[in-house]
């Protein structure tokens, strides 16, 4: 054999080696094929109950799945984890709002403490980190809060919400965080309204830049969308006085049962069209006099949103919505004001029932008739539905698509 | 005992793979046959390193023979991650694996010596950012066979060897805990739940486990060689199944989470965990007491298993043409079917419940090896080859242990005679592994892995550098 030869064998041998398997082509997932789309390969979401997908006073795989997060994400294509809870839930949804007993019911027998827990199928991180009852104060906190819960620590597992977004590596945020600050306050069910319980602006604001501060050190971030407070007159859990007062003119109250004049509209002399009397007071009350018990809905009561705890809601939440804008102005991220769209749906009676329905026999019903808070929000009356986490989704695309000049398809 | 049942399950998931791959049978034994790609059944190098590559190599030697050499290994691996596409490279230091021969014809027929070498070993360290830190992070084996052998020329054409290899043991295992996989055992918690369903992330360590095991085994060695005539020879070796029976211990330390419970969640309808307790207190506050030097889950205690390091047969030829050159060509078969399942064995555990029993299903494999040398005049001789071995695991068993698989490697070298008695060799080998999928993560509770478990991709290459110096007297 001549040098020749053994050359050729070794030159043999380096083409063998260069013709090895490389399998790179099997794990490389590919950025969604449409403009702008490798901004939205990796999509987090983060916020409180809605973003989560709590509906009707529950929370389960079910609802979790109708979260406008996971439509977003799938219009996107971009991979959505979720911390499934398994059924019927933590805590189980309302099925039936208005039963025989007066005690709504849920879904599924009762569970033993804490609440059916999470699948054991645990995903490798989460896209959607939302707590509900989360407010401004939690988003970077890793300790307790006033509204840190059980389910802080079942979906969070001891992370900050900042924390969880940041293990997926996002490179596109959406956060809507905030509602909690005022809506604590609008849902108190000994003084509605009550202005000491409304997170002051200033702390709001410091709290969100405390937010901002972490997320601007996510490098893999390539943009976002700042969602603003969503205003607590448009959740059909509040009902104005005024209604009440029609309701009680038309006979509709047991007789035992008197809505004071003064929830007379303002052009009536009363106060009725700047008060929000809180479903479970006004229901409350009925509930009494359906009992034989002589009662009285009085709009200056603590109970209900008096005039100026409903403009200082409304201020303070437009004070936190131009705050959060400007943030989003300043770090060129796209902003959306929800307020728009829930005022439109609040204009439709179908949509957002001013006086609850108590014709309604099911929270899941695909009609007006089946929904006691109208067809854009849940069984708790404070939640959206289904289909308004569908409009969400939509108008999120649409902000997105705007200010970034993506092309997200519309969501499915 | 329950919980010390799924804990214990959870420790010893990836055990096995530390001691069951096709890649930790190392054929590097010597510089000289290195250099031609491992060839030399049928023509082992006159240097000593035939008790290995074949003990009938030894027969018909004339006077004798002392050499000792090193095979340095440089390891280049990395991981690279489906979700995150983040790639980990594998950390391991220049790992040398020695050798040393000392042969001598006694008669004209028969020659006798005897042999050091590390026939299995292995060496894996990752970084602990590594997902795979929980399958094993610091993975050491080594087997070192001490071999006497003799060799015997039963005819001019037919010599004949045989060895009894005195094999010396060890297993060090290094991993992290995960306190996702964790069960939670706390009364009113259905039995099963893991924390990973209140919520604790997946990658959060609570716990290092250190394991080490040694033992003592033997093996026979056997070989054969046949020359037809000057110029054509042929040669087998058997090299018998090693048992390990180990035995050793598993100690454990708390690593801080630095987790905290941010409410207060009712357990049963009495307990809270209340809000601000730290995680790391609860696992080792009383009801869990995972720590207890003496009656934790977690305590120092014995383990033990029972590892083959699995036979090999090889078969060569070699011939001779002019000027100098010979070609050689070998084929080995190595039975890693013989590891499909591994029994681990807790003995303190009187119930017998820590036990498990893990699937890895290998294969047997197949190598192919080429090999040329030149030799130029009494003072030069060039080698060079090209192989290719068969990976062992099936797919489904491809782990941070040892990512292994089908390799293509070649080989050069070259020997200096540099006195009377004195020579040199030094060879070079370069092994491409091919890239294959595999997993970071072991299956939980006794479940047989599957390739739905794979959630990445292992690169693997690595130079090796080999020296021997001989010494003929």
């Amino acid at each position: 054999m001549t040098h020749g030869r053994f050359f050729v064998a070794g030159g043999l041998s380096l083409a063998l080696l260069a013709g090895a398997c490389h399998e790179d082509e099997l794990f490389s997932p590919l950025p969604p094929q449409y403009a702008g789309g490798a901004m939205f390969q990796r999509y987090v979401a983060m916020g409180n109950s809605i973003t989560a997908g709590f509906q009707s006073g529950g929370f389960n795989d079910s609802t979790q799945k109708q979260s406008y997060a996971l439509l977003l994400a799938t219009a996107m294509g971009s991979q959505y984890y979720y911390p499934s809870f398994t059924m019927p839930g933590c805590p189980p949804p309302i099925d039936t709002l208005f039963t025989a007993s007066g005690v709504p019911h849920t879904l599924g027998a009762p569970l033993a403490p804490p609440c059916a827990l999470r699948s054991p199928t645990i995903p490798p991180y989460l896209t959607n980190v939302a707590v509900p009852g989360a407010t401004t104060f939690d988003p970077v906190s890793t300790l307790p809060t006033v509204s840190s819960n059980a389910l802080t620590l079942f979906i969070l597992g001891g992370r900050s919400q900042v924390e969880a977004a940041a293990d997926a590596h996002p490179t596109f945020l959406s956060v809507w965080i905030g509602n909690n600050d005022v809506l604590g306050a609008a849902t108190d069910q000994t003084n509605a309204g009550d202005p000491t319980k409304v997170t002051p602006v200033a702390l709001f604001t410091a709290n969100y830049d405390a937010m901002l501060a972490d997320l601007d050190t996510i490098s893999t971030l390539q943009g976002a969308i700042l969602v603003g407070v969503a205003d607590v007159a448009a959740i059909p859990y509040l009902s104005y006085g005024h209604i009440y007062f029609g309701a009680f003119l038309g006979g509709a109250f047991p007789p035992t049962m008197t809505v004071s004049s003064n929830c007379a509209p303002q052009s009536s002399g009363g106060i009725g069209d700047t008060v929000l009397v809180p479903f479970q007071y006004g229901f409350g009350l009925i509930a009494q006099a359906r009992g034989g018990a002589t009662v009285t809905l009085d709009c200056t009561d603590d109970h209900n949103i008096e005039p100026t705890e409903l403009a200082n809601l409304h201020s303070t939440v437009a004070a936190y919505n131009a705050a959060i804008a400007a943030r989003a102005t300043a770090r060129d991220w796209a902003f959306l004001n929800p307020n728009v769209a829930l005022a439109a749906l609040r204009a439709d009676p179908a949509q957002v029932a001013p006086f609850p329905n108590t014709a309604a026999t099911s929270c899941w019903g695909a009609n007006a008739a089946g929904k006691p808070f109208g067809l854009a929000f849940s069984c708790d009356g404070v939640h959206p539905s289904a289909a308004t986490h569908r409009l969400i989704a939509q108008i999120l695309r649409d902000s997105i698509n705007v200010h970034y000049g993506s092309k997200i398809p519309a969501v499915p | 005992m329950q919980r010390s049942v799924q804990y214990a399950l959870m420790l010893c998931a990836a055990f096995p793979a530390l001691v069951g791959a096709q890649g930790f049978a190392i054929y590097e034994q010597g510089a000289c046959a290195m250099g031609r790609a491992g060839t030399g059944v049928a023509a082992p190098c006159d240097d000593g390193s035939a008790m290995y590559f074949n003990p009938a190599g030894l027969a018909g030697i004339k006077g004798g023979r002392a050499t000792i050499g090193v095979t340095l290994l440089d390891v280049k691996g990395s991981f690279t991650d489906d979700i995150y596409q983040q790639k980990t490279d594998l950390d391991d230091p220049l790992l040398a694996v020695p050798q040393a021969y000392v042969a001598f014809g006694l008669t004209p027929k028969l020659g006798v010596g005897i042999g050091l070498f590390a026939p299995y070993g292995l060496e894996t360290q990752w970084p602990l950012s590594f997902d795979g830190r929980f399958a094993g992070y610091d993975n050491i084996l080594r087997s070192v066979y001490l071999q006497p052998t003799v060799a015997y020329q039963v005819t001019p054409w037919l010599s004949l060897g045989a060895g009894v290899d005195i094999a010396f043991g060890s297993v060090e295992l290094n991993q992290r805990l995960d306190l996702a996989a964790a069960p939670v055992p706390l009364p009113g918690v259905p039995p099963g739940t893991i924390f990973g369903q209140f919520g604790i992330a997946p990658g959060t360590d609570f716990a290092n486990a250190h394991l080490e095991a040694t033992h003592t085994s033997v093996a026979a060695h056997f070989g054969t060689l046949v020359k037809v005539n000057d110029r054509v020879s042929f040669g087998a070796r058997f090299l018998t199944q090693a048992k390990f029976d180990y035995s050793g211990t598993a100690d454990f330390q708390q690593v801080p989470t630095g987790l905290v419970v941010p409410a207060d969640i009712p357990v049963t309808a009495t307990d809270t965990i209340h809000a601000g307790t730290p995680i790391d207190g609860l696992l080792g506050a009383p009801g869990l007491d995972l720590f207890n030097p003496t009656t934790g889950v977690f305590r120092s205690q014995p383990v033990t298993t029972t590892v083959k390091n699995p036979s090999q047969l090889a078969l060569g030829v070699a011939f001779k043409v002019a000027s100098g050159w010979t070609l050689l060509g070998d084929y080995q078969l190595t039975w890693w079917d013989s590891f499909d399942v591994l029994e681990i064995k807790f003995p303190q555990d009187p119930s017998g419940a820590l036990g498990r029993t893990l699937f890895e299903n290998y294969q047997n494999t197949s190598g192919f090896r080429f090999g040329a040398e030149w030799q130029k005049d009494a003072k030069w001789t060039f080698r060079g080859g090209y192989l290719y071995h068969q990976g062992a695991a099936p797919d489904e068993t491809v782990t941070p242990l040892l990512p292994e698989g089908d390799r293509n490697e070649i080989t050069a070298g070259a020997a200096l005679k540099l006195s009377k008695g004195l020579s040199a060799d030094v060879a070079y080998q370069y092994i491409r592994q091919n890239d294959r999928r595999g997993r970071t993560r072991e299956p939980l509770f006794n479940q047989p892995p599957t390739t739905g478990l794979n959630n990445g991709l292992y690169t693997f290459h690595a130079h090796l550098f080999g020296v021997s110096l001989g010494y003929k007297f």
